[in-house]
């Protein structure tokens, strides 16, 4: 049972990733995000991570995508103002390529299951409420607190970096 | 070994010309020039020279080196390679040729430069060239030496760049560049594996004396020879790679092509680096390395061969040429197989002898050269001059007698360090086990200076006797050289004539007199019972001297009197006829080079430039499309975004990585 | 709390750069216009104190920090140092040029002390999640570098693609850490070369990873976006891009090759990396040879020197691949001593020229074809003999300091070849790369002498109307080319200084 909820999650998540690069007006490719944005709450969840899931709604379904709609309904572009198709040749090739990639990576895990008869590493200790509110919090203040506070550096560079390539004056 | 500390001031004046030169020269007046660029070598000699009297205060006999060791270089683990000098007796000898007849051409170019746009810059380079070339022969050791070795390999560069709008597109600094960069891959690769048998023996030193104490103990070691299978000695592969940097450096076969093109420079230029200084450093290496050389007799006969087929093979060229500068810079050439020649029959102060005279006597051709173009407005072709000997009287006679000299003349220097080389390859012959190779190698050597002594004389008759074959106009502003330019041409001749009593033949007075021979007999390997053979040392000087004088007779003849007549002759017979074509051709080698080594390196830079770029990484991307386009009917437009390709390329890169190393780990 | 703040105290060199870039960045908001020329003061004082507290640390050991994110020791502290000093140059050379393309602003100083910080973190890293945000950091900021001078078409686009571009191959590197992550259940980079099982998954972990920093290095085939981003950026960007960019992204390679990947899994990836260093160098060198754009020429042979570097590299796998060979281990450390010594030599040349290409030959252009560069030496001859001490260093050509760098390089291989050959493994990869990496150099003074050839031996075209340089250019030009000169005569100091930064990584 839970497979196949995994698997159609995953397929209902891998389309949307799809529709979401190859959809030429943006307004849909921002909807298809959405539902990347559900299915992958959804896994967190099913991963018996609640909290992540929280936020992955909250955050990015919410906030995030959000701003995405505003600025496109600001912006308001034209079909013509869209740029022209890339290439059938490009998709192609690019498409080909990246399922390569995707069969080597599942390769990989196969090859590294039949080795290990299946045995994955188990999580570090203490981590039965992995995905908690609890974990997450005691994860961001203490193991993780200086990668914490680089996200924080990170933010502020990238606004600082957004403002002089956009402001009009400076 | 004794500590020195003037050393340093040998290279450091002309490093201050440089710098006083190339820094200030734009506001100094042009006599102040040419004093500071001048007076720099002198002084260079001048404690040379104080160094030269320390050496004869010992004996000339003593095994005895200075040295001075500026400061710590570079320092791998326990290796340590200093910025140091040392002095020996081969070292001395070289740095007073270089010291002395470089300060004669600075007095010369002076003269010579006068009426240049910005003698400031020529100076300057002058002036670093002559830096590099004395780092280059003072270096205590190889990695300093390789320093001096592209120093003037550059200088030779900016040097051309006087002349020329872009050397680096024009087909000789093409030929120049590749030929030297060959060469210098050679010496690079030489020095690195030399530091590696090095570190390996526990021994990590890269100086000169270390070397040669270490390296030819590691004779019997051989390594196979991957792909084609068979070993090689390791010393023989160091000295072969040596020998490649030699040869590119001192224009051998196969990679002489630059040096005829490198002489559209000024003629000071010529004579300088083309001809006495820089062209000869690969002997003067292949002489530092003399005991390891030695230890590898398979390499010291490839050595003896190349410069023997050189010798004749330049010569033979030189015989049909009509440009003058031309003529000499295949007789350089030439010349320089026979140093290599004495190299590779482990006379290596012969050699050095005949670098020294070389120096004089080429250097004053050189400078006469340019004192006759200098009177004839820059015309260089022999069929426009002749007759110059009127108006010409002190170029003419100096011309003669370095002519005289390079010919073998007897008791001309040329004589006396040419007969030398053959003597001893012609011993070689005679005591050795493989003696047939030294035996053909000597009389490649005769024939070679058979054809010198008759090209040189051509040159001459060609040049001031005869009948004056160029325009009136240009006779009425024929006019002989200023002093400035004709006092080192005097002094050049003197010594010319007069050098080759360094070092008389070893069957006049049981050596007695063959002072520079002991000077630099450190080098030698023991003769083997040179008294045996007196007779045949005797036969052998005849023999030079019959040749020599007969040669430049019938060249004498040949060109005043029958010239037509026998180029008639060249041109009817079938065999000669072909071998004329030969020689003015220069056996097509340019044109060879050009169609199987400079084309397809050029077109496969070229192609492998396109291939990545448009097949590989466009290729990729319309690869797909092809394949559709074959399949169905559908055209889009087929434009590739950029950004698109370059993803592209990446993501094959990451499937190539992962498909390989995924293959890794199943083994 | 105070526990924190003490624990935090080693950190204090990223700490200052962080402060610094705020406090820039808030004066520039608050600072008049007219009074923007005292921001870049604010940079080169922020950059002086955290060196000192960088010196403050050397030689001191170990230091583990925060529950191990971060491994203060030999060789992050002299990565950083190459980072503080490609900031401070980038500073000096920025006055002037800065408010000539219109970005003399707070935002400017401020992102390049977030870079510095961000690559100094990322040198400094010990943890897979650290480093991949202070990768982040570093990135993001170059990328809106790349595109500070706004007013410039080709500015803009290569800020985009390198934006779109680095997007992608971080990814990469974000799905090798989660790979790695899934075969080892941790991010701690040194916990990761006790894990055994798996190994399929560690490996194309591994894989994505030399992608991620391949791309940063700017290796072949993973080079794509240099040539462009390198042209379109403002000089000094440029510059600063192809040291620290180049020298974070070394850092974090050969941390986590060496440490995640020590001893016998050198057997998986120096094969990978002796391939991408062939073609690096091939690649760089013979298009470099057929640009006729300086600051184009100068990225193409920016990709050759990373394949230089990459020599290194694989010569310390193929030494740890080989254990049991005694005498490997002692050769291990002066390698990688060479590459670290590489970088700094290539530190100065590399930033010396493009202070020289920020000389303005236009108004606004950079001095980038040849044709500026006719005569120079007439109209500015002490910066045309810089450059030419730069370019002729790059070449490879003694006595200066690329040249003994290429020569660590090229001996390092040379000598695990010999150590092979005398223990009978008759294998030439070393050698072969030694020798291809030669001839390559070889070639290399071809593309280099061109200019030196158009400065010296070409007139000056028309009169172009030269910007008088300021003050901090000229010292740049100046402290670079006696910096190049003097690792070319004394290299000993700075190469054994380079070996203890290798310490940290192979004794």
């Amino acid at each position: 049972m839970s497979d196949v909820m995994f698997v159609a999650l995953a397929v209902v998540s891998t389309a949307s990733a799809l529709l979401l690069v190859t959809r030429r007006n943006p307004l849909y490719a921002a909807l298809c995000m959405m539902v990347l944005f559900g299915t992958t709450a959804l896994l967190f969840l099913k991963l018996s991570a609640p909290f992540l899931a929280a936020m992955q709604v909250l955050v990015y379904g919410g906030a995030v995508l959000m701003l995405f709609l505003f600025t496109i309904m600001l912006l308001n572009l034209h079909p013509e103002e869209l740029g022209s198709e890339k290439g059938l040749t490009f998709k192609l090739s690019a498409g080909i390529l990246s399922a390569v990639l995707a069969i080597f990576l599942i390769y990989a895990v196969k090859f590294s299951r039949d080795m290990t008869g299946g045995s994955f590493p188990e999580l570090p200790a203490g981590s039965a409420a992995f995905g908690s509110a609890e974990s997450v919090g005691e994860g961001i203040f203490d193991a993780f607190v200086l990668p914490f506070e680089l996200v924080s550096v990170l933010i502020v560079a990238a606004v600082a970096g957004a403002i002089v390539l956009t402001k009009k004056k400076l | 070994m004794i500590e020195n500390n003037t050393i340093f001031l040998i290279p450091l004046m002309p490093l201050v010309g440089f710098l006083i030169n190339g820094l200030l020269g734009k506001g100094l007046r042009r006599s102040t020039i040419g004093m500071v660029a001048c007076a720099m070598p002198v002084i260079s000699f001048a404690v040379a020279l104080s160094l030269f009297i320390k050496f004869s205060q010992f004996g000339l006999e003593c095994d005895l080196t200075f040295r001075q060791i500026m400061i710590p270089w570079i320092g791998v683990g326990s290796i340590g390679v200093p910025f140091g000098f040392a002095v020996d007796h081969l070292t001395i000898a070289m740095t007073l040729m270089i010291t002395g007849v470089g300060s004669l051409i600075h007095i010369y170019a002076t003269g010579y430069m006068s009426h240049d746009r910005s003698p400031e810059r020529f100076f300057a380079y002058m002036n670093l060239f002559m830096f590099s070339m004395l780092v280059l022969v003072l270096a205590d050791n190889i990695l300093l030496m390789f320093v001096g070795w592209e120093g003037v390999g550059l200088c030779s560069y900016l040097l051309i760049g006087y002349w020329y709008e872009d050397i680096l597109n024009a087909k000789a600094g093409k030929k120049a560049f590749v030929t030297n960069r060959v060469g210098d891959f050679g010496f690079l690769l030489g020095i690195l594996l030399i530091f590696a048998l090095m570190t390996g023996n526990g021994t990590p030193s890269l100086s000169f004396a270390k070397i040669n104490e270490v390296i030819p103990k590691f004779a019997p070691v051989t390594y196979e020879v991957p792909v084609i299978g068979g070993s090689i000695g390791a010393v023989t592969l160091i000295c072969l790679l040596l020998f490649v940097g030699a040869a590119g450096k001192s224009a051998q076969i196969p990679l002489y092509v630059w040096l005829p093109d490198a002489m559209a420079r000024p003629t000071p230029v010529s004579a300088l680096i083309h001809a006495a200084t820089m062209v000869t450093s690969g002997v003067y290496m292949i002489a530092r390395l003399a005991p390891v050389f030695m230890a590898s007799p398979a390499a010291l006969s490839v050595v003896a061969t190349i410069g023997a087929v050189t010798a004749l093979f330049a010569a033979t060229i030189a015989v049909t040429q009509n440009d003058i500068k031309k003529v000499l810079a295949y007789s350089t050439i030439s010349q320089l197989g026979y140093m290599f020649l004495a190299m590779g029959v482990a006379a290596f102060g012969a050699g050095i002898f005949h670098l020294i005279t070389h120096a004089f006597f080429k250097a004053c051709l050189f400078l006469c050269a340019g004192s006759v173009m200098h009177a004839m407005a820059g015309e260089l072709d022999m069929q426009k001059m002749g007759g110059l000997r009127k108006w010409m009287p002190i170029t003419f006679w100096t011309m003669l007698v370095s002519t005289m000299a390079i010919s073998g003349w007897p008791l001309f220097a040329g004589f006396f360090s040419k007969d030398e080389i053959l003597w001893k390859t012609l011993e070689k012959g005679m005591t050795s086990q493989q003696g047939t190779l030294f035996y053909v190698l000597y009389g490649i050597g005769l024939l070679a200076a058979v054809f010198t002594a008759f090209y040189m004389f051509r040159l001459v008759v060609l040049t001031f006797l005869g009948k004056p074959r160029m325009s009136e106009e240009t006779q009425k502003h024929l006019h002989e050289s200023p002093s400035s330019m004709t006092i080192p041409l005097m002094i050049l001749a003197f010594l010319a004539a007069v050098g080759g009593f360094m070092w008389l033949p070893g069957v006049i007075g049981h050596g007695k007199f063959a002072w520079f021979h002991d000077f630099l007999a450190i080098r030698e390997p023991a003769a083997h019972g040179a008294h045996d053979m007196a007779g045949a040392e005797w036969t052998s000087l005849a023999l030079s001297v019959a040749l020599a004088l007969g040669a430049s007779g019938l060249s004498y003849l040949v060109y005043t009197r029958g010239r037509s007549a026998v180029e008639k002759l060249a041109k009817t017979v079938y065999l000669t006829r072909a071998m004329y074509r030969f020689s003015l051709n220069k056996y097509w080698v340019d044109e060879i080079y050009e169609a199987f080594v400079i084309k397809p390196i050029y077109y496969g830079s070229i192609a492998l430039w396109l291939f990545v770029d448009v097949v590989i990484i466009d290729g990729l991307v319309n690869l797909a499309g092809i394949l559709v386009k074959w399949g169905s009917t559908i055209f889009r437009n087929l434009q590739t975004g950029f950004i698109g390709s370059y993803a592209v390329t990446v993501l094959v890169g990451v499937l190539v990585v992962l498909w390989y190393l995924i293959l890794q780990v199943l083994k | 709390m105070e526990h924190l703040i003490a624990e935090m105290k080693p950190l204090s060199p990223v700490l200052i750069v962080f402060t610094g870039a705020l406090a820039a960045l808030l004066a520039g908001v608050f600072s008049k216009k007219e009074n923007s020329y005292a921001l870049p003061y604010i940079g080169i004082t922020t950059v002086a104190f955290a060196f000192v507290a960088l010196l403050n640390y050397w030689g001191r050991g170990m230091i583990w920090l925060l529950q191990g994110a971060i491994r203060i020791d030999s060789f992050g502290l002299y990565i950083s140092a190459i980072i503080l000093i490609a900031c401070l140059i980038t500073f000096l050379a920025s006055i002037g040029y800065a408010k000539r393309l219109g970005f003399e602003h707070g935002e400017y100083i401020s992102l390049l002390l977030f870079a510095s910080g961000g690559m100094m973190l990322l040198a400094m890293s010990a943890d897979l999640v650290t480093l991949f945000l202070s990768l982040e950091i570093m990135s993001i900021s170059i990328y809106a570098l790349a595109g500070m001078a706004r007013h410039r078409q080709k500015c803009n686009e290569a800020a985009l693609k390198y934006f779109i571009l680095g997007a992608f191959s971080t990814a990469f590197l974000l799905f090798g850490i989660a790979l790695i992550y899934g075969a080892t259940a941790s991010t701690k980079i040194h916990a990761i070369a006790q894990v055994q099982g798996l190994k399929p998954l560690l490996v194309a972990g591994l894989g994505m990873l030399i992608v991620g920093f391949g791309f940063k290095v700017g290796a072949a085939p993973f080079h794509v976006w240099v040539p462009d981003a390198y042209e379109g950026a403002p000089a000094t960007v440029t510059g600063f891009m192809a040291v620290a960019v180049k020298a974070a992204g070394f850092a974090a390679l050969l941390r986590v090759i060496l440490i995640a990947f020590p001893g016998t899994w050198a057997e998986y990836w120096w094969p990978v990396f002796w391939a991408v260093a062939l073609l690096t160098m091939f690649l760089g060198n013979i298009i470099a040879v057929f640009q006729k754009n300086v600051k184009r020429m100068l990225a193409y042979s920016g990709i050759a020197h990373t394949g230089y570097i990459l020599i290194g590299l694989v010569s310390l796998g193929i030494a740890g691949s080989e254990p049991y060979i005694p005498g490997m281990k002692a050769l291990m450390n002066p390698i990688a001593g060479g590459m670290l010594f590489y970088l700094l030599a290539y530190t100065f040349m590399t930033l010396g020229a493009f202070a020289v290409i920020s000389l303005a030959a236009r108004d606004e252009d950079d001095l980038e074809t040849l044709d500026d560069f006719s005569g120079l030496s007439q109209r500015k001859p002490v910066v045309a003999l810089a450059m030419a001490v730069f370019l002729i260093s790059m070449a490879g050509v003694p006595p200066f300091g690329g040249f003994i760098a290429k020569f660590y390089v090229f001996k390092g291989a040379i000598d695990v070849q010999g150590m092979l050959l005398a223990s009978g493994v008759k294998e030439y990869h070393a050698l072969a790369l030694a020798i291809l990496g030669i001839i390559t150099s070889m070639f290399s003074v071809y593309y280099y002498l061109r200019v030196v050839w158009f400065m010296y031996f070409r007139e000056p075209l028309e009169d172009r109307p030269s910007v008088a340089p300021s003050w901090g250019l000229h010292f740049v030009i100046f402290a670079s080319s006696v910096a190049i000169v003097v690792l070319g005569i004394l290299p000993s100091g700075f190469f054994s200084v380079a070996s203890r930064g290798a310490e940290a990584l192979v004794r």
